[in-house]
């Protein structure tokens, strides 16, 4: 009896130091990839925007492995899987300012461009999403009349190494992080009227995009994937990074 | 033959050293609990651990100290733990005095540890704790030749204890601030060694002659179980050095190169600092395990010149200490400076030389040049342009020509400034002067060689022939160094003079008028005026006379200390008064040669390697080359590097075992330091080389050689490096010299080596070993040969040239004069 009084102290006391965590960000979505179930990615922020595997193959799992913090997504290049949010609440339209940071480790060179977290149609100017394309960082924006790119500089994504990733849009910048240091940073331009990502009906995928399933699948590693409504600074990210 | 040493004998004695060293290893068990430092023995932490001891006497290795010491280590990943029990028979005659961190704690009874964590025999750590607990603390570079107290090992923890017939220390060591590179093995190079003043005993765990620095016979320390990998970072030395200015401030921005290869990522915080400089600035990162970054870095910036750059690499997480390097940067910071390089030495334009067009580079350190023009002005002493022009696009570096007519003698001004919508920002100007002739006129020219009335000259001789003039004469030698000079009546000194001039010899003598000048006291103070007129006058008197070669600014100023700044007044007031007379520097540290670099226009070291009976040079002789390429770093290719070798036996100096350099010795050190780009040769020191058949009958055929080689030693703007694949292994070629090709190789390993040169296209096949009578052949593309122990070879493509001297000549009349002594 005692040994279960202590084990209910301990989870209450852990569950309120996750509370008061949660309450410091405005987590929309985070995904620590550790507690996840059957065929479902959970999502441990306030909103519950858990993620499906989609897969051809019927049998395919949720795989993971050690990651930066705990356990982390694993894709393999051959099961080319996609893990979609149900957003019924299309809270994932989401406006600046916002944050969308991960933990990411690419360990394949194809494809060329691959998707980490995407909310857009490759070709249509509205959503945004979040690449690694040409080991180029890389965030795409589509305001409803045009896209917005922002890319790192050549060859700043290595494969297969962890590297802590972070996009944060004001309204009127696009900075991108690499291991909490400005790797780019975009003024919206005058002939750009915003970079506010247009609502869309699109789903909102993890490590893939809406599209065909073989086109942007990632390859690699994905940990602790936030969503949080706020431009982080620096040393905010770098405390939300550490491992 | 000129090669014949007893080598077999001297192996044996090295295979039988190495076998002895190899039980000195010292196996440092981890531990769960750290010891308490009290100074007490009877910690549980030290009960099964071994005491090393068996200490030997310094250069007395088979002899036991009449003191023993013992020792144990632990380690526990953080700090390496050291408990030290000093024998003391005599505990009231203890000496004890020093309480000043980093002062002469070397002059009481204390401990001395060496700590090589590379293994790289080129940089270690030196700790000497006396009874009080004392510490003196420093970074040893460049195989031990540097030293920097300035560095200090924050966090250290010692405690001492003193009882009825030994005292005890017990320490710890942070490992974090030992700069352990990636892939430590865990095994260090390690020595320990006593002194104890009441009987002048000195005693070393690992035997030795000649001295405690000796990376090279270090011992092995052995860290058990020990998990270095948390410190495995790789700083790579600051690049891309700039001196700016900003917002009033100055800074110096670098770039670093930094590694992670500690098995984790790792988020950081980089702090820099200049040494003794309070301000620092602080730059995050993230690096991912065996990634490097490289990293722009601004530190705020103190005075002027030479210092040290602290680069601290802090765990942002829990800043905690990761790793800690220290790098010597040099902070030369003006807005706007004048460099010429026509005319090249002391803004003159001498008689023998014809200057039709001022070169050089004008540096400005603004922030910003937008919309800014230089304008460039030759004045004359009336304030009227000769000459000018302007220069629109401007960057931090801007080299400039500006032509000249036939200038008329006297002073003029250089004069640069920076406008911006024609108003001066900043300006700045340095006297050119045209000098008039004078008989006897020495300069140096841009190729660092010394030219007398205009023709290259090679300076060769001794310090202190003690007045033999027609000894030296008969030897060939052409210079005198003398440091006694001040002891002469106005007379006395004109007739010495004379002497050297009807001897064929120039003199090289200090400045002064009296020999007060030269007294330890007055070097640690700024020069008064009294002394500036004296030396001003002393000068002025002479400067005409045709014996002065130059002028001797100060020996070995860095064990006095000497006051850079009074040595650069000294400088200042012989070339304001003399410029026909170049100032030489004698330094006997690495370190001095960058700290009185602007002392002097000629550097000309004394790397003395000492020579132990019965063996080698107690420091790696190597040393003689590294002090060389030195200057040229610290000058920044604009000083004239001499060389002063050691022409005499230590012992004749109180120094036991030792012995004076032999034939191969001292061909080594010379053609060492010319590979290195020496110029010029001042033998230390003939009175004292004269009981010793090597030196006086050797270093007389060097000077032979020298003369031979005189064109190849006077050209070494046209040495090309050759790679010869073996660190101990010099080997410089020169192409067309005299109508021959040249290769001189150096060996400066205690043992014989196999070469294997790569030559360059179009080299000859057919190679002569000069004054050796030998021939060597190569394939055109590859020369093979061997090298004994300090061997030298000097290959040429001439065998005529070869064939003028012999080296076993010379060994033959040595061995007969040592007979003919005995």
């Amino acid at each position: 009896m005692n040994k279960l009084f202590f084990l209910i102290a301990v989870t209450i006391t852990t569950l309120s130091v996750q509370a008061q965590d949660s309450e410091k960000l405005p987590i929309i979505a985070y995904w620590s990839f550790d507690n996840d179930s059957g065929n479902t990615l959970i999502d441990s922020g306030p909103n519950k925007l858990n993620a499906v595997l989609k897969s051809k193959d019927d049998t395919q799992k949720i795989l993971t492995a050690e990651g930066m913090k705990g356990k982390a997504l694993f894709l393999e290049a051959k099961s080319k899987v996609k893990y979609v949010i149900d957003d019924k609440k299309n809270l994932l339209n989401i406006t600046p300012p916002y944050t969308i940071c991960a933990w990411v480790k690419k360990t394949a060179e194809k494809p060329k461009s691959m998707c980490i977290f995407s909310k857009k149609f490759d070709s249509h100017s509205t959503g945004y999403d979040f690449r690694i394309s040409w080991n180029k960082l890389n965030s795409n924006v589509g305001n409803g009349s045009e896209s917005f790119a922002v890319s790192s500089p050549y060859k700043s994504v290595k494969d297969n190494t962890w590297n802590h990733f972070a996009i944060t849009n004001d309204g009127e910048k696009i900075i991108l992080f690499i291991n909490g240091e400005t790797a780019q940073m975009k003024i919206v331009p005058e002939d750009i009227s915003n970079v506010t990502p247009k609502a869309n009906k699109a789903k909102a995928v993890i490590a893939n995009y809406v599209g065909r399933p073989d086109a942007y699948n990632f390859v690699g590693l994905i940990d602790e994937l936030y969503i949080i409504a706020k431009v982080l600074t620096n040393d905010e990210l770098f405390q939300l990074a550490a491992p | 033959m000129l090669k014949n040493i007893p080598v077999i004998f001297l192996l044996t004695i090295t295979f039988c050293y190495n076998a002895f060293c190899a039980d000195r290893s010292i196996n440092v068990t981890a531990t769960d609990k750290a010891p308490k430092l009290d100074a007490k023995i009877n910690d549980a932490c030290w009960d099964k651990i071994k005491w090393y001891s068996e200490f030997s006497t310094l250069n007395a290795p088979d002899k036991k100290p009449e003191a023993q010491t013992h020792f144990k280590m632990l380690h526990d990943n953080k700090f390496l733990y050291v408990l030290a029990k000093l024998d003391e028979p005599l505990m009231n005659k203890l000496k004890a005095n020093i309480k000043q961190r980093d002062g002469r704690v070397y002059d009481d009874d204390c401990l001395e540890l060496f700590i090589d964590v590379n293994k790289n025999q080129v940089s270690y750590y030196h700790f000497i704790i006396n009874s009080l607990g004392t510490i003196y603390d420093a970074q040893r570079r460049q195989g031990g030749h540097v030293a920097t107290k300035e560095w200090d090992i924050d966090g250290i923890k010692i405690a001492t204890e003193k009882y009825s017939d030994h005292w005890v220390i017990e320490m710890a060591i942070p490992l974090v601030k030992l700069g352990i590179e990636p892939d430590n093995s865990g095994i260090w190079g390690i020595n320990i060694a006593r002194d104890r003043q009441s009987k002048k005993e000195f005693s070393t765990f690992m035997p030795l002659n000649g001295g405690f620095h000796q990376p090279g016979h270090f011992g092995d320390l052995v860290l058990k179980d020990a998990d270095l990998k948390a410190f495995s970072w790789e700083i790579k030395a600051p690049y891309a050095i700039k001196t700016i200015s900003q917002n009033g401030k100055v800074f110096i921005n670098n770039k670093l190169y930094i590694t992670n290869d500690t098995g984790k990522f790792r988020f950081i915080k980089i702090k820099t600092k200049l040494l003794n400089h309070d301000e620092s600035k602080i730059t995050t990162t993230g690096l991912p395990n065996e990634t490097g970054k490289e990293v722009q870095i601004s530190t705020p910036a103190g005075a002027n010149g030479n210092t040290l750059l602290v680069v601290n690499i802090i765990n942002r997480q829990n800043n905690n200490l990761l790793a800690t390097r220290l790098f010597p940067v040099n902070i030369e910071y003006s807005p706007l400076k004048i460099n010429l390089t026509q005319p090249f030495y002391r803004n003159c334009i001498f008689s023998t030389e014809s200057i039709n067009e001022l070169k050089g580079e004008i540096i400005s350190n603004l922030e910003s040049l937008t919309e800014v023009v230089l304008l460039i002005e030759l004045k004359d002493s009336a304030g009227e342009t000769v000459s000018s022009k302007v220069i629109k696009e401007i960057t931090n570096t801007n080299d400039f020509s500006l032509e000249i007519p036939d200038l008329k003698y006297g002073e003029y001004h250089l004069c640069a400034e920076l406008q911006k919508n024609n108003k001066k920002i900043y300006s700045a100007k340095i006297p050119v002067k045209k000098l008039p002739p004078l008989k006897g006129e020495v300069r140096i020219d841009k190729n660092l060689i010394t030219l007398v009335d205009g023709e290259k000259f090679l300076p060769y001789g001794w310090f202190s022939y003690r007045d033999e003039f027609d000894l030296a004469q008969k030897q060939g030698y052409n210079i005198y160094v003398n440091y006694n000079a001040y002891y002469k009546s106005d007379k006395k000194l004109k007739e010495w003079l004379d002497e050297n001039v009807k001897n064929g010899l120039k003199a090289i003598i200090y400045p002064y008028p009296e020999r007060k000048y030269n007294n330890p006291e007055r070097w640690q103070k700024p020069l008064s005026t009294e002394e500036a007129e004296g030396i001003r006058n002393f000068v002025r008197k002479w400067k005409s006379h045709p014996g002065i070669l130059a002028w001797y600014m100060a020996d070995e100023p860095e064990l006095r200390p000497a006051l850079p700044a009074r040595i650069s007044a000294i400088k200042k007031i012989c070339e304001e008064e003399d410029p026909y007379h170049p100032c030489i520097m004698l330094n006997d540290t690495l370190d001095g040669i960058h700290k009185y670099i602007d002392g002097g226009d000629i550097f000309s070291p004394d790397p003395y390697p000492l020579f132990i009976q019965n063996k080698y040079a107690a420091k790696p002789i190597e040393k003689v080359g590294k002090f060389i390429e030195e200057i040229a770093i610290a000058g920044k290719n604009k000083k004239a590097a001499w060389i002063t070798p050691q022409g005499f036996n230590y012992g004749d100096y109180g120094r036991v075992n030792n012995r004076a350099p032999n034939f191969v010795e001292l061909r080594n050190m010379q053609y060492q330091a010319i590979i290195a780009g020496a110029t010029g040769f001042t033998w230390y020191t003939y009175y004292r080389a004269k009981p010793y058949p090597d030196l006086i009958l050797g270093v007389e055929f060097l000077g032979k050689e020298a003369r031979l080689l005189k064109n190849v030693i006077l050209s070494p703007q046209k040495r090309i490096a050759m790679k010869t694949g073996d660190k101990y292994v010099k080997a410089v070629y020169y192409k067309n010299i005299d109508g021959a090709d040249w290769i001189i190789v150096v060996n400066n390993a205690t043992e014989a080596k196999q070469l294997e040169l790569i030559l360059p296209e179009d080299a000859p096949s057919k190679w002569y070993i000069l004054s050796e009578k030998k021939q060597v052949d190569s394939n055109g593309k590859t020369l093979k040969d061997r090298l004994n122990l300090y061997d030298t070879n000097i290959y040429t493509s001439s065998k005529l040239l070869a064939d003028k001297l012999s080296t076993a000549s010379t060994q033959n009349k040595i061995n007969e004069m040592k007979k003919t002594k005995k």
